[in-house]
């Protein structure tokens, strides 16, 4: 029989909460109290905590998942980076998003060799109106994180249209990146959303990504993500939930050698194109 | 029952067939087509076959027919100017497709020659006249939503829609000629988004590109942001590359300070099975608005302008301020910097 991994879990979040609220066995996964009998740990806390839970973590061998952004300046990667190589621990992605069932199918078929190469993509994702921080600091991370996911190129110029719209804070950005291959990818980031839409206290978020040969389109309106071929076919696959797929994720890569770019990859990544975006 | 207006068209091609000519047909009792004029002389006689017009490859001869009272023209946006000043010389009003002109300069003259010959220039916005876009406007004068603050809209088209657009095959795909998705489609997008924000824009800021197999260099993607005066925002992605079935050809968004408005062609499109395995969509079910009574009505205004002796309720002067917006975007994307807009122009 395959041997439990235990988990710790950091903080208070969504993930956390489906985890605990689970009520059993995930797979190989054990939830633990104590954070010195775990070999992964989930890490959900605000930005001024995060950065050394993280580092306590790697420096533990741990596997780690950590919602974006990991950090918000290069010193404190670094520091990272360093932590991951002197405890020999590994920092997984943990987008919410590309962990959706949605947006891990997505990404799955713009990764196929049917799709063809990207040709743009274009992610939206809204929130109802009302007070709360900078989108650049609340939306963007996730956004991100799901472009560095399906995109490996380099970003080559950032322009961004921001505005506070509805209250005192900036709650609108639209923001246009461009990669040395010549993808267009189109964000827009809004707390928005009267309160009726399109449930009172959710949010949406909308992809939609073209290819040479298909295209998908991941949206609240389409029930999941939906797949148009070149033939005028589309499918809509039953998936399931974001916490498992990073437990699998966590599963997969506990005691396996690193084959996929690394959460630390593309969390140095983002901090380049968050720079790009800020015009830092 | 007062007499009829005697139209010509001038330009045969697709937008004519598929959209002008029908319209005429369904306001007979008002119009009467005398004369057509193509280069392609097979397609000035065939649109003028159904009414027994006559046909010509000179759009000169048709603004020289005596009963002809007003043009449509329905040519490539760079014939457009020196046929509205022919047309405005000869006394003819206009209705002319968008968009008005390849530049501000171009959209000027045009604009001077009809007011200095007192005929209207009602310019071929089609999307302010669909029923959908009416209601819209009406919903934000009454307040329904508050004061627009961000418009959004997503245009994606299917490939090879029609199948010889954006090929060297068709004038869409010459680069020397065409304007591409900027000209062609998202000068609907920066109309729109002026009209229902109600404000002039400030700066724009974009990214074109060129997606389609076989596009020899014509901008088929346009993604554009626009910064308001008023401190809204508009931004639209148009794209040409879907495939077909693709859903969401239009996708129209306002947000307001006190609600939304949602028009979108995907809520009204398809037809779904639902099976254990998931869902699919066995092939593409077209349920989206058909914008033919959008051409008739656009087609009623200036005949009943010609008629009443009223002005337009869309002045030629708003398609030159669509014009500006969409001729800032492409620059902004060619200089890679956001583009200010000062006095309807580039600043």
């Amino acid at each position: 029989m395959t041997a439990p991994i235990h988990l710790a879990l950091i903080g208070h979040g969504k993930l956390g909460l489906a985890l605990r609220t689970h009520g059993a066995p995930l797979g190989r996964i054990r939830l633990v109290q104590d954070r010195h009998k775990a070999q992964a740990t989930l890490i959900e806390l605000p930005q001024p905590e995060r950065v050394p839970a993280v580092i306590t973590a790697l420096q533990a061998g741990h596997i780690v998942l950590c919602p974006p952004p990991v950090a918000l300046d290069a010193a404190e990667l670094a520091a990272i980076e360093q932590a991951q190589n002197a405890g020999g621990g590994r920092l997984l992605p943990a987008g919410e998003i590309a962990h959706t069932p949605a947006g891990r199918r997505g990404l799955a078929e713009m990764a196929a060799p049917a799709f063809g190469p990207l040709r743009s993509l274009y992610i939206a994702i809204r929130q109802p109106r009302g007070p709360g921080p900078d989108v650049l600091d609340s939306l963007l991370p996730e956004a991100l994180d799901m472009v560095l996911a399906a995109i490996p190129d380099t970003f080559t110029s950032a322009r961004i249209n921001a505005a506070s719209l509805f209250g005192p804070e900036r709650d609108t950005a639209i923001i246009l990146l461009r990669t040395d291959s010549d993808i267009v990818v189109t964000l827009e980031l809004s707390r928005c959303l009267p309160p009726t839409l399109p449930a009172p206290g959710l949010g949406e978020i909308e992809i939609d990504a073209m290819g040479a040969h298909q295209a998908i389109r991941i949206a609240a309106s389409a029930g999941a993500v939906s797949v148009y071929r070149d033939d005028g076919t589309t499918t809509h696959p039953w998936l399931d939930s974001p916490a498992l797929a990073m437990l699998r994720a966590l599963e997969h890569a506990h005691g396996t050698p690193q084959t996929a770019p690394s959460g630390l990859t593309r969390a140095f990544r983002a901090l380049a194109v968050d720079g790009l975006i800020r015009g830092k | 029952m007062p007499a009829r207006v005697g139209l010509g068209l001038i330009g045969c091609g697709g937008i004519a067939r598929s959209a002008h000519l029908p319209a005429m047909a369904q306001l007979a009792d008002h119009v009467e087509l005398l004369a057509t004029a193509d280069p392609n002389a097979d397609a000035a006689a065939a649109a003028a076959s159904g009414w027994g017009a006559a046909a010509f490859t000179d759009y000169r001869a048709v603004l020289e027919h005596p009963g002809v009272a007003a043009v449509v023209i329905a040519s490539p946006e760079y014939a457009h100017p020196g046929q509205v000043e022919a047309a405005a010389a000869a006394g003819k009003h206009v209705l002319c497709e968008k968009p008005i002109a390849r530049t501000l300069q171009e959209a000027d003259r045009m604009i001077a020659a009809c007011a200095r010959a007192g005929v209207h220039l009602l310019i071929g916005h089609s999307r302010r006249h669909t029923r959908r876009y009416h209601e819209v406007r009406a919903a934000i004068d009454r307040g329904d939503i508050g004061t627009v603050r961000l418009f959004r809209e997503n245009e994606r088209r299917p490939r090879g829609h029609p199948q010889i657009w954006w090929t060297p095959a068709h004038w869409t795909g010459n680069p020397q000629i065409s304007g591409g998705a900027p000209m062609m489609n998202a000068i609907h997008e920066t109309d729109l988004m002026r009209w229902f924000i109600g404000a002039e824009a400030s700066s724009v800021t974009a990214e074109i590109n060129v997606t389609i197999e076989g596009n020899v260099g014509v901008t088929d993607f346009i993604s554009l942001t626009v910064a308001f005066a008023n401190g809204a925002i508009g931004s639209a992605e148009v794209l040409n590359c879907a495939p077909p079935g693709y859903p969401a050809f239009h996708q129209m968004e306002l947000y307001g300070t006190e609600g939304a408005i949602r028009a979108r062609d995907h809520d009204i499109t398809g037809l779904t099975r639902f099976k254990d395995s998931g869902a699919d969509v066995p092939g593409h079910y077209d349920m989206l608005l058909h914008n033919l009574p959008a051409y008739a009505r656009q087609l009623w205004e200036l005949v009943d302008a010609i008629r009443h002796n009223r002005p337009l309720r869309m002045p030629p002067s708003e398609a030159r301020a669509a014009l500006a917006i969409a001729l800032a975007a492409v620059r902004s994307a060619q200089i890679g910097e956001t583009v200010m807009l000062s006095d309807g122009g580039v600043a």
